[in-house]
């Protein structure tokens, strides 16, 4: 027969104080793993993979951002009259925009500098985005007009942001008229219209075409199914049709760009921070854990010594030395798991709060909010549990292998 | 009267094991908490140590928007400027993107050596020249090889380079039209003295950059994100400031001109809420600890409460009693003070090699040793404090009839 | 002159689960210098109250308890220590030694108290544990001794300071007939030889007879039981 259950927990209410200090050292170390990896989540989630593949972008070959991309109004025209990938409206109009971008200097509310993303748009920048963004306050902004609108995670964050404010791009006033939400990065930049970017910017060239594409055109052109096969076996994955398209395009003298899916393109732009925080999560972790399981073993020790003499007449009635063990190692399991919910309860207040960090990839300011997810808080509540295990097994077997005779001389 | 002293040593050595957990726990809530503390310092030493008479110039739209060339003659023109060098970023790197990237900059060799002469100090020229004479050696070398570069000593280590080595960078913002790489020919190592300038930066000719794109050689924008200025001594840095911003202000580029001490701030403050986040960080861990070093003293209070007893009946004054469970825990806490100290101050080392792209000037202060030390002593005292107290209530003939 | 030990009209009351239990009412009690009496009486007679009462471990809630020419209720209870220090010896049931120390460090704790130097400590601390007769034993821990020794470690702390009285609770309670034996010669030397005065509690009739006099406790009541060898 295994002791009972209530024997475990009636010695961890005997010795509150040390349970409830030890599970606080493991509620602690459970917080900042949650705390970060629930940044780390709120800001992949900006990035998440969404949307359907014929949502592609053009840049420059060899730009890794929107930043480091340049397409002069020529390639642009070109690309929108010739390339038969785009889709067309029901007037044959291309679905594709045009968008200027670039991060801009702007005053936090609560001090500071920091990098703004201002994105030059077109009508059709709302038509070929899915979800479309949503205005939320004021208007939209008036074609042509020097007017913008902004992300609403920018109103509680940046100076100038409200609906009536003026913000001064170089020598140019623009009004900001209204407020956005967007799905993922977008809900963080400013808006305006692309040529009015320009213009106030002196920045002569767009950074980006986005566009609604059809990739299998390219099937009517190329033989692609020879050359997979080719590939295949050279022992090469096989190609896309957006990959072909992607090369095609890299080798064209007058439009000389690269392709790539918005999906693949979010995909990239999360690396340096997401690395960054999850890195800082794991060695936060692990260096708190260590001091938590010290912790753990520590009062689990303590409780061995204690009852010592108790675990003499225990053996000496005739429970086995794994059931002491499976005992104690329950009442140190115990411990995490009280730790575990105590960490989830500190953190838990801060889902949802919005914070702000810079990017590295494209080094501008991104706003996100803490999200905790389930499979975040299911990871913290199983790693409170082992270090509550890790730090009970050891004291634990020092209960199983105590000798009854000496434990019961024990006072 | 004695204090039995030895009793707290024979408790600590007679548990020794858990001790030494209680000394490890301590000692890594020490050593992350001067680990946080020394990332924030360091951010905070490149500002101060950042020179008040050097002005920087840059664009007051963006980070990212280049100032027309013609600028500089116009801000050397202004009155109380002395040199002034172009400063334009090139973030390129060296084979792989994230391994092989670190900083290069674009410079005009004659200004940028006579503005830098205290804070960088050439080691090693091109023909084998040290220092103080390499200096000199590496001026007029640049000036003759226009795909020369100057690179810092912990570059130099970390990719293995040489002087004489030709290096090829690939860049993303100025790509070649080959589609090849830039090459650079490294003539001079550098050592920093001063933090506001790191050991992981290659300084090379802006007119190299300039000429190719100029014939074509390569694509990207024609201009210079940054113009770096010497405020002459007899001129007031302020004025001198207020003086060129005021000569852009109805453009073509209206510009933002700072002390480097602010600009480096300006950096910082683009981390956002780092800081507070490692601070809030360290003090959950400090915190953390401090429970568990609470935890073990009481529990050696509970378990000394029959000595403390017997000590009481022979005649021991309370005060005594308390004073040798203080003592107890300090001593176990400020152990794990040295040792948090200790670990600190080896990864430090560690740090400066393996991110020297992040943190080239990452150090373990004087101050933020004796911070922790003066953390991890202080949870001793109040760890102890709470047995104390409880031992010093307790009657003696309640003490020696408990148990353990 | 005064008696060495008077206790007159002492009560003491302790609250036991909401009860409020009279122990002590109104005893009084004279132990002249250099007796050794046995306290015998059922459990909760009040024994070990009149001997914390005496050792100043406690304060009765009246009367006066005089030891030693000092009126004990006259004296703050911050002074108790010092005062226990200078005139008591304790031996107890469960001989109480401190067990991270060995038998020298045990017998030399008293003394730390008193303006002795480091010398003359130890030789003190030798002395007594010469005089029950453990001089081979001196480095052993508590742990590493058998009952009986560890009594006698308690006995040589005890008499270590030099102290008037000795006040024994159930020395013998622990140990076996024949260490009982040794232990109850041993105080009746030290009573003897070196004119200590002995209050000790005792259940064991045996260990009683080696008092001077014995004296039974009934419900606070004292009535003397007999003499024993003068």
């Amino acid at each position: 027969m295994a002791l009972p259950l209530g024997y475990s927990l009636r010695n961890l209410r005997v010795r509150r104080t040390s349970t409830l200090f030890t599970a606080l050292g493991i509620a602690m170390t459970v917080a900042v793993f949650c705390g970060v990896f629930s940044l780390k989540n709120g800001f992949e989630q900006l990035y998440r993979p969404r949307g359907s593949e014929d949502l592609v972008i053009y840049l420059r070959p060899g730009a890794t951002s929107e930043g480091e991309s340049g397409i002069t109004r020529e390639q642009a025209n070109i690309l929108l009259k010739e390339r038969p990938e785009i889709l067309r409206d029901d007037a044959g109009e291309p679905l594709a925009a045009l968008e200027s971008y670039l991060a801009v200097y702007m005053q936090k509310l609560d001090g500071g500098l920091t990098n703004v993303p201002l994105r030059g748009v077109q009508r059709r920048s709302f038509e070929v985005l899915e979800p479309p963004p949503r205005i939320v306050e004021g208007r939209m902004l008036q074609w042509g007009a020097d007017e913008v609108i902004v992300g609403r995670p920018l109103t509680g964050r940046m100076r100038g942001c409200l609906v009536g404010e003026t913000l001064t791009l170089n020598l140019t006033p623009f009004r900001v008229v209204g407020v956005f939400e967007a799905e993922g990065a977008y809900g963080g930049e400013i808006w305006g219209d692309v040529e009015r970017m320009m213009e106030a910017l002196e920045r002569p060239v767009f950074q980006r075409v986005i566009a609604r594409v059809d990739p299998s055109v390219v099937l009517q052109l190329v033989d692609i199914a020879t050359i997979n096969a080719a590939r295949e076996r050279l022992g090469e994955d096989p190609l896309t049709p957006l990959q072909v398209l992607d090369a095609q395009l890299r080798e064209d003298a007058r439009t000389p760009l690269q392709i790539i899916s918005e999906r693949e393109y979010l995909a990239k732009q999360t690396t340096f921070l997401s690395a960054g925080l999850a890195g800082l999560a794991v060695f936060l972790t692990a260096i708190m854990g260590i001091a938590a399981i010290l912790g753990a073993m520590n009062t689990m020790l303590a409780a061995v010594s204690a009852r010592t003499h108790e675990v003499g007449v225990l053996k000496a009635i005739g429970y086995e030395p794994g059931q002491i063990f499976g005992a104690f190692l329950v009442e140190s399991a115990l411990i995490g798991a009280v730790g575990g919910a105590l960490g989830l309860l500190i953190v838990a207040p801060f889902h949802g709060v919005e914070t702000g960090a810079t990017n590295w990839n494209t080094f501008t300011d991104v706003s996100f909010s803490f999200t905790l997810s389930p499979a975040i808080a299911a990871m913290a509540f199983g790693i409170a549990f082992l270090l509550g295990m890790v730090g009970g097994a050891l004291p634990a077997l020092r209960a199983a292998r105590l000798k009854p005779v000496d434990a019961l001389r024990m006072q | 009267m004695k204090v039995p002293w030895g009793l707290a040593l024979r408790h600590i050595f007679e548990h020794w094991f858990r001790n030494l957990l209680t000394v490890l726990a301590v000692g890594v809530a020490v050593f992350l908490f001067c680990f946080l503390v020394s990332l924030i310092v360091t951010l905070d030493d490149q500002v101060e140590e950042a020179s008040q008479d050097r002005v920087i110039v840059q664009s007051a739209v963006s980070l990212f928007v280049t100032l027309p060339l013609d600028y500089l003659a116009k801000i050397a023109a202004v009155p109380g400027v002395g040199d002034v060098t172009k400063w334009q970023w090139f973030g390129a790197y060296f084979q792989n993107q994230s391994e092989g990237f670190f900083a290069q900059f674009g410079v005009d060799p004659d200004p940028f050596f006579r503005m830098y002469e205290r804070d960088i100090r050439i080691i090693e020229g091109p023909n084998g020249e040290t220092a103080p004479a390499a200096r000199e050696a590496v001026h007029l070398a640049m000036l003759e090889e226009k795909r020369g570069a100057l690179i810092g000593q912990a570059l130099a280590k970390k990719f293995g380079w040489k002087v004489g080595e030709a290096i090829p960078l690939t860049c993303t913002l100025f790509p070649r039209t080959d589609g090849g790489a830039w090459d650079f020919v490294v003539l001079g190592i550098y050592e920093k003295q001063r933090a506001n300038v790191d050991d992981s930066t290659l300084f090379f000719r802006f007119d190299y950059l300039e000429d190719t794109l100029r014939n074509g050689g390569a694509t990207g924008p024609l201009g210079s994100g940054t113009f770096f200025v010497q405020v002459a001594p007899d001129h007031e840095t302020a004025e001198v400031i207020e003086t060129i911003d005021a000569l852009f202000t109805n453009g073509p580029q209206r510009t933002k001109t700072s002390t480097e001490a602010a600009f480096q701030a300006s950096f910082v403050s683009m981390l956002g809420n780092l800081p507070l986040f490692l601070g809030t960080i360290g003090g959950a861990v400090v915190f953390a600890v401090f429970f568990s070093v609470v935890n073990t003293m009481m529990i050696s209070g509970r378990q000394r409460i029959r000595e403390s007893g017997i000590l009481k009946a022979l005649g021991f004054p309370n005060l005594t009693l308390g004073a040798l469970i203080v003592y107890e825990s300090v001593l176990l806490s400020s152990l794990g003070g040295l040792v948090g100290i200790g670990l600190a101050f080896g990864a430090a080392r560690g740090v400066r090699q393996k991110m020297a792209n992040f943190f080239p000037n990452f150090a373990v202060g004087p101050e933020t040793m004796a911070i922790g030390f003066g953390i991890a002593a202080g949870i001793g005292v109040i760890a102890g404090v709470t047995p104390m107290v409880h031992l010093m209530r307790t009657k003696p003939t309640d003490a020696m009839r408990s148990e353990g | 002159m005064s008696e060495f030990i008077a206790l007159r009209g002492v009560s003491k009351s302790y609250q036991r689960g909401g009860e409020t239990l009279r122990v002590l009412d109104g005893l009084d009690l004279d132990i002249p210098r250099t007796d050794f009496v046995a306290l015998m009486g059922p459990s909760g007679s009040g024994k070990t109250t009149i001997l914390n009462v005496i050792g100043g471990l406690d304060r009765p809630d009246e009367g006066s308890v005089i030891v030693a020419d000092t009126e004990l209720s006259a004296l703050a209870a911050s002074r108790l220590p010092a005062w226990r220090a200078r005139h008591v010896g304790f031996v107890f049931q469960s001989f109480n030694l401190v067990p991270v120390l060995t038998a020298r460090e045990n017998v030399t704790l008293p003394l730390l108290l008193t303006p002795l130097s480091k010398a003359e400590r130890r030789k003190q601390a030798e002395f007594a544990l010469e005089i029950v007769g453990l001089t081979d034993r001196m480095d052993h821990r508590p742990s590493q001794l058998s009952g009986g020794q560890e009594q006698r470690v308690a006995i040589a702390r005890a008499i270590a300071t030099d102290p008037d009285v000795i006040i024994a609770d159930e020395p013998t309670g622990d140990l076996d007939r024949e260490t009982a034996n040794e232990i109850m010669e041993l105080l009746g030397r030290l009573n003897r030889e070196l004119e200590k005065t002995i209050v000790m509690v005792t259940h064991d009739h045996l260990a009683a007879e080696s008092a001077k006099r014995s004296l039974h406790l009934d419900k606070g009541v004292l009535v003397e039981s007999g003499r024993g060898p003068a």
